[in-house]
């Protein structure tokens, strides 16, 4: 009988230890870098030096440490941004549009009001422009799901060609600045972020709204009420929730707090605002939001990792020779290890004849069998 | 008993889910033209052990004999190939493709896709069983009977001769129901092997000619039906003796808490659910609700809930000591806060009324979120309420931040129920509440009915057990075709009369 | 568990080799400044290998490090790719700066507003906006520009396309007033306009009755984009084609339609064989040597690096195609760039061309007040307009007749 068991069967885990589930993490991440190690030696690199480099071009200095902060500020922001909207399971893919639109509001008030307010109002009233123009990108497509049922993830993917259209036309056209250049003039100094230990502000402004954004899910109605809504529509209007209101005024926020990233990119680390301000943040944040399964804490983590990665890359570059491109493909492995070992968390294989006694489990099971397992 | 060769026979088979054992050491064999019950209550491991058959779960220790040879099943497919067939309760069928294309789909027959041999074939199927059958209907228009016959034809049609059915009739009206019974008894006489897995007695007493019982994962026995009765099996099932008794006090006092008039209420696409509904519930008395599925029984709880747009008509909510008020126009948030209360299980049990992801408390919450002033929401009250309902109603779950989703059947309903009832309305309506449940787990919540019903909460109870509503309610309420055809006194009406009203209406065809 | 042990093991010896390696660097850059003998120079690309435009740079870097190798002076080149603009070119030059490099230098037009953001915080490093203009208002004594005068090798590449169209009037292949060129143009930007115009006014030396169509298409350098504009002006009966754009697509659509042409950066005639007579190039060996000579030697870089053509160097031609340049074109270019080193010949004579039929006595040179309408320093003198004299960007942005553009969307 034994060997005709299939040779690898799947099992359900059931409450695997806390402890458990982040070795398998550390796991994944420790494979993933040895796998990294790997593409290191195709691409002509000791690993241990590309590895050594990555971090102490990232955090062994100063300016290093500034660089990654600086990077991972917009990736925060954006995928706390995008939290509530995956909560409510609204694929806003947008978020690069929403950050476009922002940096495009902040930079009307960096170019037309620079010397007509002193730089903290003018600074408070860019932030607050970026916040609206983010939001109302967002609430487009928002609005169009709430009352004709549209599908909001092509929606916002489509609105991001669009905003960065806006931005190339208002480059080359209104608001360029030395004719032809296809280029917008640097910010006065009033309408630049200042800086706070080297780094723009914004790291402190992502850093409150990480706060805002654990207590505004975990401790609020608003925050209840988007939960709801991502398990089922039905429920929610059932507990008297107003569906289109909730769907709407969340992705208000959600664009809102985009737009705000898009005001720091623009004004704390460019100066200037170009189509490209997204620079695809807006997609990478979707990978931090999940990773960090919409933990704001653990996407502060994941940003900072991400950012580590993306410095470290250019230090590779420049003092290793290595193409950036080889980093980006470490951390497209990093990532997938990441994804890929919650797999091993929720399921276990068995081979063939053996762990019979061992959390031997179903490959496909039934909310009943779980749950009573659970009970006892 | 080993000499002779079964169709099935399970030796010393034993499924273990991390540290707990689903299935104990269990020996049970089923013959050719036998209809066999496998009666358990929830967790008994009778699902998993057909899984087991169905090539779901591969057992951890033991053999499979089919016609008296080991096999291996470790998928669906051997499982077909040892003509083997499970019907699911989730059916597993493709909306948007036809009854033709679903019974075919995964086959992996030579050459074109020959309709016309596929309909044929489904047709000559039809005719030996005695199915009715549209085999280019699509499966998003067919009626839940109509997509079980579907999946039943699927097995037969991979030629199956062992046939496992999952609570075939949790979903059926009765009268679907016996026509069921009527195509397993045509099957059975076919010569073919049936298992049906459930817990509801009198179906089993009805169809099966074997009966045997899972008791916590342990094979108990095998009894004939014909030398059984509903009281033993019961006692097998559970352990000890049980009283079948539902307790019906006399109401005391009744008040008329609700009186609905001329209610009348179109459906999106403008079809006319209900049709001028009127009746008074009295505070303590309960009233149940009796009707062909899809009568309006559903389209009535919404729209007194402030789920549904009304028409016409009124609905006059008089609360213990203060005033009569209109429900009509009122939001559900409004009415639920007036204190009357929806328990209603749906057909997927979680997707309205319970959060699946969110523990106990996130579900009690659901009734509370938006109370009190300021931005926060309570999360203590809600705390409080699910370690009450936990302990009031014994719900088996590790903590009440444990996924509601991954709780049983029997667990979710409770504390559904237990939620509506933990608010002190003063109407509660209750739909389907014992759907799928276990014996044991079904008397807990008619009692706990009537406790409300005691403390003088007019409540509706719509069913599907007709023997329960006469038992359990004062008055009864039939419904056909979204109108009232009838309102009965329980206690002097019977199971005919209410049969009757179900089906006719003042000469009326009921749709 | 012993899976787990084995895991945590591993995972501690990689960053046990990870501060190891950490340490190794570190060390490194102590070394560098004790022996003075390699001096990191660091390059911010907009491209990479696969950009004609950028492969430019990297043979003029590879020639000035062999050039500073016989003077003694070790150069190690960084570079960084494909970011044309923004944080990431901020980032570049933090990451060059922060290795060490005595001289960042910025390829691409676009990446100065960023370069600027950086410069302050590294004032030991010169920082080179190339091609592009902002030093001089921007208070850093670190930042500095530099635009050799490649308008003299646009005409003297375009007396070659000159000659070509000659000659295929001579030879009776087309008519005289049927000789067009089509040029695919980046931008309606200074740099630019003064690029067709000087290349016209070398075609129209030596072929009086050519004219000139170009059409802009809004990027540096979009291959697909080159080559449909490129086939647009053939269709619209240009018989030779030219480019301000990064790409080699305009040239294998001229040779694909039988259509000689000229190129930018770097030859071209091994793309197209049969098409591509020449090309004109920055040669920017002059400059990498000048300003790492400069700084090695503790002198101080000049904010702009003006005034240096085809006498010097710093502007060059490619290798002649004879198979498809006209008969004597090597002869003529030589000529004709003789005259422009002594000073015989000025590109933009004020006697050769018109604006709106009137020859043009005034225009200025610079933007002061920030408006970027020149408005200051006259650069029409002694019978010509004075090109990168002021500054070494281009600032010639007159519209002659004779050249007609078919789009400004960009």
């Amino acid at each position: 009988m034994k060997e005709k068991e299939p040779l690898i069967r799947l099992t359900r885990r059931q409450n695997m230890a806390k402890s458990k589930i982040w070795l398998i993490r550390l796991g994944a991440l420790v494979f993933a870098i040895i796998l990294g190690g790997l593409v290191f030696i195709i691409a002509g690199a000791n690993p241990l030096t590309a590895y050594g480099t990555i971090l102490s071009g990232s955090l062994g200095k100063v300016t290093g440490v500034r660089q990654v902060v600086k990077t991972a500020v917009p990736l925060l922001g954006t995928a706390l941004a995008l939290a509530p909207c995956f909560a409510m399971k609204f694929w806003n893919i947008g978020a690069e549009g929403q950050i476009t639109m922002g940096a495009l509001a902040a930079t009307f008030f960096a170019l037309n009001m620079a010397n007509s307010m002193p730089s903290p109002i003018l600074l408070i009233v860019m932030g607050i422009a970026s916040i609206i123009f983010g939001a109302m990108w967002a609430a487009i497509p928002a609005i169009f799901k709430a009352n004709w049922g549209t599908n909001e993830t092509l929606f916002t993917l489509m609105m991001n060609y669009i905003a960065i259209g806006i931005v190339g036309w208002l480059q080359g056209g209104p608001w360029e600045g030395k004719p032809g250049s296809q280029i917008i003039p640097m910010f006065e100094k009033t309408a630049v972020l200042p800086k706070v230990l080297g780094v723009h502000i914004g790291w402190i402004i992502v850093l409150l709204i990480t706060i805002f954004m654990y207590i505004y899910m975990s401790k609020t109605k608003h925050g209840y009420e988007i939960k709801v809504l991502g398990e089922s529509e039905n429920t929610a209007r059932y507990a008297g929730m107003n569906v289109r209101k909730v769907t709407i005024r969340t992705a208000c926020l959600s664009g809102g707090i985009a737009g705000l990233v898009g005001f720091m990119v623009a004004s704390g680390a460019n100066q200037t605002l170009y189509s490209d301000v997204a620079g695809g943040v807006g997609f990478t944040a979707i990978t931090v939001t999940w990773l960090a399964q919409l933990n704001p804490f653990a996407m502060v983590a994941i940003s900072l990792m991400l950012a580590v990665l993306s410095k470290g890359a250019s230090s590779i570059q420049t003092t290793l020779g290595v193409p950036a491109s080889i980093s980006d493909i470490i951390t497209g492995i990093i990532l997938l290890c990441m994804l890929g070992c919650e797999f091993f968390i929720n399921y276990k294989m068995i081979f063939r004849g053996k762990e019979h006694h061992e959390e031997a489990l179903p490959l496909v099971t039934k909310p009943e069998i779980k749950g009573e397992e659970a009970a006892k | 008993m080993s000499e002779t060769t079964h169709a099935v026979e399970f030796k010393g088979i034993t499924k273990r889910f991390g540290s707990n054992v689903a299935n104990d050491s269990v020996d049970l064999y089923l013959d050719r033209g036998v209809i066999m019950s496998l009666l358990g209550e929830n967790g008994s491991g009778k699902t998993t052990l057909m899984n087991m058959l169905a090539g779901i779960y591969f057992p951890d220790e033991g053999e499979i004999l089919i016609d008296g040879k080991p096999v291996t099943i470790k998928s669906p497919k051997d499982a077909f190939d040892n003509k083997i067939g499970m019907i699911h309760q989730h059916f597993k069928l493709v909306d948007v493709f036809t009854a033709a294309e679903n019974i075919v789909l995964g086959l992996k027959e030579e050459g074109k896709l020959d309709r016309k041999a596929i309909s044929a074939k489904v047709h000559e199927i039809g005719e030996r069983y005695g199915f009715e059958i549209d085999p280019d209907k699509k499966i998003y228009e067919m009626s839940v009977s109509e997509k079980q016959t579907v999946e039943i034809i699927k097995v037969l049609y991979r030629g199956a001769d062992i046939l496992i059915l999952d609570e075939p009739t949790a979903v059926l009206t009765p009268q679907e129901t016996s026509k069921l019974f009527k195509i397993l008894r045509a099957m059975r006489d076919d010569g073919k092997s049936i298992i049906l897995i459930t817990h509801k007695l009198n179906e089993v007493m009805e169809i099966s000619d074997v009966v045997a019982v899972l008791r916590k994962g342990k094979y108990i026995g095998a009894v004939k039906t014909a030398e059984t009765s509903e009281k033993e099996l019961t006692e097998m099932m559970v352990g000890h003796k049980v009283s079948l008794n539902i307790e019906r006090p006399d109401p005391v006092d009744p008040k008329p808490r609700l009186t609905v008039a001329g209610l009348t209420v179109k459906d999106t696409e403008g079809m006319t659910k209900l049709d001028d509904v009127g009746f008074i519930a009295y505070g303590g008395e309960i009233l149940g609700i009796a009707g062909i599925a899809g009568s309006g029984q559903k389209e009535l709880l919404e729209s007194i809930a402030g789920l549904r747009h009304i028409s016409k008509g009124s609905i006059i909510y008089t609360p213990e000591g203060k005033n009569p008020a209109e429900l009509v126009g009122k939001t559900p948030m409004e009415i639920k806060d007036a204190g009357v209360a929806l328990a209603f299980v749906p057909e997927d049990r979680l997707g309205m009324g319970l959060v699946g992801g969110m523990g106990m408390t996130g579900n009690m919450m659901l009734r509370s979120w938006n109370k009190g002033k300021g931005i926060f929401v309570d999360t203590k009250g809600p705390e409080k309420l699910a370690e009450q309902v936990l302990v009031n109603l014994d719900v088996k779950t590790p903590g009440i931040d444990y996924p509601v989703r991954k709780l049983s059947g029997g667990n979710v309903q409770k504390v559904l129920v237990g939620r509506e009832i933990a608010q002190s309305p003063s109407v509660l309506m209750s739909a389907y509440a014992v759907r799928g449940l276990d014996i044991h787990t079904s008397f807990t919540i008619y009692n706990m009915m009537t406790e409300e019903k005691m403390k003088g909460v007019a409540v509706i109870f719509v069913g599907e057990d007709l023997d329960v509503l006469l038992e359990l309610c004062d008055k009864i309420l039939v419904l056909c075709g979204g109108k009232v055809s009838g309102l009965v006194d329980a206690r002097k009406s019977t199971k005919e009369e209410i049969g009757l009203l179900m089906t006719k209406l003042g000469g009326k065809e009921a749709n | 568990m012993k899976k787990f042990l084995a895991v945590l093991l591993i995972f501690a010896m990689v960053f046990t080799f990870a501060a190891c390696g950490g340490g190794e660097t570190n060390e490194g850059g102590g070394d560098e400044q004790a022996t003075d003998t390699t001096y990191k120079v660091g390059m911010v690309c907009i491209g990479d290998d696969n950009a004609a435009y950028d492969r430019n740079f990297y043979m003029a870097a590879d020639a000035a490090k062999e050039r500073l190798a016989g003077e003694g002076i070790n150069v190690e080149w960084v570079y960084t790719y494909n970011h044309p603009e923004g944080d990431p070119v901020a980032t570049d030059c933090e990451e060059l700066a922060g290795a060490g490099c005595i001289a960042v230098f910025c390829n691409s037009y676009g990446m100065e507003p960023a370069m600027l953001t950086v410069a302050p915080d590294y004032p030991d490093t010169v920082f080179v906006g190339m091609t592009n203009e902002g030093s001089w208002k921007d208070d850093l004594p670190n930042t500095v520009n530099a635009f050799p005068s490649i308008y003299e090798g646009r005409y003297l590449a375009g007396v070659a396309a000159g000659m070509k169209l000659q000659d295929m009037i001579d030879n009776g292949e087309i008519k005289e007033d049927e000789a067009v060129i089509g040029y695919v143009g980046a931008y309606t930007f200074a740099e630019v306009i003064s690029g067709y115009t000087s290349f016209f006014l070398g075609a129209r030396s030596v072929c009086p009755s050519v004219t000139m169509k170009v059409e802009f298409i809004g990027s540096w350098g979009d291959p697909t984009m080159e080559a449909n504009a490129a086939q647009d002006l053939i269709d619209k009966g240009a018989k030779l084609i030219s480019q301000h754009s990064d790409s080699t697509t305009p040239a294998t659509t001229a040779q694909s339609n039988g259509v000689p042409h000229v190129g930018y950066n770097i030859s071209m005639s091994d793309v197209a064989p049969e098409s591509s007579i020449i090309s004109s190039r920055i040669d920017w060996t002059n400059y990498f040597t000048y300003v790492i000579e400069t700084i090695v030697n503790g002198g101080t870089v000049d904010q702009d690096y003006c005034q240096h053509g085809f006498k010097d160097g710093d502007v060059a031609l490619t290798e002649l195609n004879e198979d498809v340049a006209a008969p004597g074109t090597g002869a003529k270019i030589a000529e004709v760039g003789a005259a422009i080193e002594n000073g015989e010949i000025q590109v933009f004579d004020t006697s050769t061309f018109t604006v709106d039929g009137k020859e043009v006595t005034t225009a200025f040179a610079l933007d002061t007040d920030g408006d970027f309408a020149p408005d200051s320093e006259e650069a029409v003198f002694d019978g010509a307009f004075h090109e990168s004299y002021f500054q070494s960007a281009p600032y010639f942005a007159l519209r002659i007749d004779g050249i007609e553009l078919l789009n400004e969307k960009y």
